[in-house]
C-alpha cells in the first residue's frame, strides 16, 4: 500500500551538476515506492554549471511522470533564502527539505523520517554522525548554550516538515533566516534520526565560507541573546568604571590630596559624561533588538522565474 | 458546380456563430464549417467561463480597459446565459506574485473597475495572501449560449452549418476562394473568416494563393476541473492571481465550480509551428484523429492525460480555509493557443489579421469571450 499523503521534495541546487543525477537515482525510486503522489521542486540558486542541463536530460531520459518545478532565484541568495522560496512553492502535506544533493546515507532513511513524523512529530531531521569541523562544533556549542528557548540544534542533512509546522511558522509572522532554529522555536514536536555516513565519501563542497560566517553571526543575533548580553556587559562595565572614577575623584576632595590643578573637575566631568553615554547605549541596544524583530517581516528573497519542466 | 456563399466561416465556436448571426442579419448568405459534430465543443465551452472585466491583466492596462469596455455590452446582449450572483474575490499572494495588493489597488483605480478591499483572513490561511478584493466579474454558461445560437440559426434561411466538415484546401481563384472538402464538396465565396482558435494556423496552412502568415503561438493542452462546491463556496469565486496560483469560480449556471491553476492546468506544451504532441501518436490515421495538421477534440480523446486533480486541489487547499471545500466531478480538456508575444506584460490581445483582401481572408485569435465585438468592423 502506498502512502496517500501528498509529498513535496524541495532540493537545493547550486552548481551541483556532478551530484544531481546520483541523488535523483537514489531518492526518486524510494519515493515512488513509498508515496502515491509527490512533486519535485528544484531551487536553482545562481547555478553557473550544467546543473539545469543534467536535470532536463534526466527528466527526458527517465520519462519522469512526476511534477517537476524549478524556482530560478534572481541571483545567488544562499541556502536559507533559496530553500524558503522552494518551501513556499511546495503544495505537499509534508515537505522534504534537502539542503544538499550529496547522498551519504541509505535512501531508506527517507521513509524512516516519514514514519517518525507520523508518530506525532511535526519536524523530523536526518543527521549524520560524523566528525564536524571545529568551527561548526564551536558554533553549535555556543548556540545551544545561549539559545533563548533551550532547544538544541545540530548538523542536519535533510528534514521532513509537516504542513502544520509550516503554517505555524507562517502564523508567527516571522521571516525565516535560519530554518533549523525557527522550526525548533515553533513549539511543535521535533525529532532527529541519526545515521552513520556511508563510505567516507565527502561532498568535496562546502558552503561559501563568508556566507556561513555571516549566517552564524545572524543566527546568534536572531535566536540567542549572546550579542545582547555581550553588549550589555561591555556597556555595563564601562558604566561601572566611570562611576568608580567619579567616586575616586570625589574621595580626593576629602583626603585633601592635592592633585594637579584642574584634574578634579576634569575627571568628574568626564566620568559623569561617560556615565550618560553608556547609560544611553544600553537603552539604544534594547531598541535595536526590537527594531530587529520588525525587519524580520520584509520580503526576503527575489525569484526570477518559476518553470515547470515537462517531459513532452 | 461549386455552391456559392457570401461568407464562409470556419469554426462553430462563439466567434464563428456570432459572426454568422451578425452577417445573417445583414441578409448575407453564410456557411459555417465545423470539424466536430456540434457547436461549442471545444474552447468556447472548455475554459474558465469568465466574462472578463479586466482584473486578469494587472500588468497590461490597455487589455484591462478594453475588457471592461466590452463587459457591459456582453452582459446586456447575453444576459440570459450570464451568472452574476456571486462574490468574485481576487487575491494577491504574499509570495511569488508579480503584483502585490498595493499595485492591484492602484491598477483597479487606473482601469476604473470595482475593487472593494476585504479581509484575506476570511478566505485564506494565515500568511498566504496579502490582499483580497471583492470585484465585479461574471461567468457565462456555454450550454445556454449554445442553445441560444442553435435556436436562432437553425431556422435561419441565410445560415447553413456543416458539421464534421473536413477541409482539404482553400484556394484563391481570381476574386474568390474555392473551399474544397475531403468528400469532394466545393464551395466558393469572396470572404473567409477563420475563427478556429487552436486550429487557426492549420487552416491558414490549407490556403493556396495567399501569404501564409502564421500566428506565432505555443500550444497548451489544458485541463479544467469541474467540482462541486460546499455551501459556503457556492456563491463565491476565488482567484489568486498573477503567478503560479489558482482559480476556483462558478462554471456558468451549472452549479459547479471550475478549478484551474496556472502551473497544473497546462499539461503539455508544444512550441512547434504546428502543434505536435506525444499523445497524437497512433491517432494520425483515425477518422476522428489528431495530428499536427489537424487537431482532434482533446476532451473526447482516448489519449487525454490523467487528471492533475491531486496537484490542483492541493494547491487550492494550501491557500483556502478548510470551510471552502469542494469535491471532484469531472475534467474537461482543450487545446489553448497562446500568442508568444503576450508573455511579459500578460496581455491577451485579440489578434485579427486580414490576410487577403478581395477576396477577403481574415483570421481571428482571441482567448476572451467578451471581445467578440472586435469582429464587427471586419464583417
Amino acid at each position: 500500500m502506498k502512502e496517500k499523503k501528498f509529498i513535496s521534495l524541495v532540493i537545493y541546487l547550486h552548481n551541483d551538476g556532478a551530484q544531481l543525477e546520483h541523488f535523483l537515482d537514489q531518492v526518486l525510486p524510494v519515493c515512488e515506492k513509498k508515496f502515491e503522489q509527490f512533486e519535485l521542486i528544484c531551487v536553482e540558486d545562481g547555478c553557473c554549471d550544467n546543473t539545469m542541463d543534467v536535470l532536463r536530460k534526466y527528466i527526458a531520459q527517465n520519462n519522469l511522470t512526476i511534477m517537476v518545478n524549478v524556482v530560478h532565484m534572481s541571483f545567488f541568495h544562499g541556502l536559507e533564502s533559496s530553500m524558503n522560496a522552494g518551501r513556499d512553492l511546495a503544495i505537499g502535506d509534508f515537505v522534504y527539505e534537502f539542503d544538499t544533493v550529496f547522498v551519504d546515507y541509505d535512501p531508506a532513511i527517507i521513509t524512516d523520517l516519514y514514519d517518525k513524523l507520523l508518530e506525532g512529530n511535526d519536524i523530523v531531521a536526518a543527521s549524520g554522525r560524523k566528525k564536524l569541523r571545529l568551527t561548526s562544533r564551536l558554533f553549535y556549542a555556543l548556540y545551544n548554550k545561549t539559545s533563548k528557548d533551550g532547544e538544541k540544534i545540530g548538523p542536519e542533512t535533510f528534514r521532513l516538515v509537516s504542513r502544520r509546522a509550516i503554517n505555524r511558522v507562517k502564523a508567527m509572522g516571522l521571516h525565516i533566516p535560519y530554518r533549523k532554529a525557527v522550526y525548533k522555536n515553533c513549539g511543535l514536536r521535533t525529532a532527529t534520526i541519526g545515521y552513520d555516513p556511508e563510505g567516507g565519501r565527502t561532498s568535496g563542497k562546502r558552503g561559501v565560507s563568508s556566507e556561513r560566517t555571516s549566517l552564524a553571526l545572524d543566527s546568534f543575533i536572531y535566536f540567542t541573546n549572546v550579542m545582547e548580553r555581550i553588549s550589555t556587559i561591555v556597556s555595563g562595565s564601562f558604566l561601572l568604571f566611570s562611576i568608580g572614577m567619579a567616586i575616586y575623584a570625589i574621595s580626593d576632595i576629602f583626603n585633601k590630596n592635592k592633585p594637579v590643578e584642574g584634574w578634579l573637575s576634569t575627571m568628574i566631568f568626564l566620568s559623569l559624561g561617560f556615565f550618560g553615554v553608556f547609560a544611553l547605549l544600553t537603552i539604544i541596544l534594547k531598541y535595536l533588538s526590537v527594531i530587529l524583530n520588525l525587519i524580520f517581516k520584509r520580503q526576503q528573497y527575489l525569484i526570477s522565474d518559476i518553470e515547470k519542466i515537462v517531459n513532452s | 458546380m461549386a455552391r456559392h456563399y457570401d461568407k464562409i466561416i470556419i469554426g462553430a465556436g462563439l466567434y464563428g456563430l456570432y459572426a454568422a448571426a451578425f452577417c445573417a442579419r445583414k441578409n448575407e448568405h453564410v456557411l459555417v464549417l465545423e470539424y466536430d459534430a456540434a457547436p461549442f465543443q471545444r474552447a468556447t465551452y472548455i475554459n474558465q467561463a469568465r466574462v472578463h472585466m479586466g482584473y486578469h491583466y494587472p500588468r497590461s492596462l490597455t487589455t484591462a480597459v478594453k475588457s471592461a469596455g466590452y463587459f457591459r455590452r456582453f452582459c446586456e446582449d447575453f444576459g440570459f446565459c450570464v451568472h452574476d450572483r456571486f462574490d468574485q474575490v481576487y487575491a494577491t499572494s504574499e509570495k511569488f506574485s508579480w503584483t502585490n495588493a498595493e499595485q492591484f489597488r492602484e491598477f483597479c483605480r487606473a482601469a476604473d473597475i470595482k475593487c472593494l478591499e476585504t479581509s484575506p483572513d476570511r478566505y485564506f490561511s494565515p500568511g498566504m495572501c496579502d490582499g483580497a478584493f471583492l470585484t465585479e466579474e461574471y461567468t457565462y454558461d456555454a450550454k445556454i449560449l449554445q442553445k441560444y445560437y442553435e435556436d436562432i440559426l437553425s431556422g435561419n434561411k441565410n445560415v447553413d452549418i456543416l458539421f464534421d466538415a473536413r477541409i482539404r484546401s482553400i484556394r484563391k481563384d481570381g476574386a474568390a476562394f474555392c473551399v474544397s472538402l475531403e468528400d469532394g464538396t466545393i464551395f466558393d465565396t469572396s470572404f473567409v473568416l477563420n475563427s478556429s482558435y487552436a486550429s487557426v494556423n492549420q487552416i491558414i496552412d490549407k490556403t493556396e494563393g495567399i501569404d501564409k502568415n502564421f500566428f506565432d503561438i505555443k500550444y497548451e493542452l489544458c485541463e479544467i476541473i469541474l467540482c462541486r462546491p460546499s455551501e459556503l463556496l457556492k456563491d463565491t469565486g476565488i482567484t489568486v492571481m498573477d503567478g503560479p496560483f489558482f482559480s476556483i469560480m462558478p462554471f456558468g449556471k451549472t452549479g459547479l465550480h471550475s478549478l484551474t491553476s496556472v502551473t497544473f492546468t497546462p499539461h503539455v506544451t508544444s512550441y512547434e509551428g504546428r502543434p505536435t504532441f506525444h499523445c497524437q501518436q497512433g491517432l494520425e490515421s483515425d477518422e476522428k484523429g489528431c495530428s499536427p495538421g489537424a487537431l482532434g477534440n482533446c476532451n473526447t480523446c482516448a489519449h487525454r492525460p490523467a487528471s492533475a486533480w491531486p496537484y490542483m486541489s492541493r494547491l487550492a487547499d494550501k491557500y483556502l480555509k478548510p470551510e471552502y471545500a469542494y469535491s471532484y466531478v469531472e475534467s474537461l480538456y482543450s487545446m489553448k493557443p497562446i500568442l508568444k508575444s503576450s508573455e511579459v506584460d500578460d496581455s491577451r490581445p485579440t489578434a485579427i489579421r486580414v490576410m487577403s483582401e478581395s477576396p477577403t481572408f481574415i483570421s481571428v485569435l482571441s482567448g476572451k469571450i467578451n471581445t467578440v465585438y472586435d469582429l464587427d468592423e471586419y464583417l
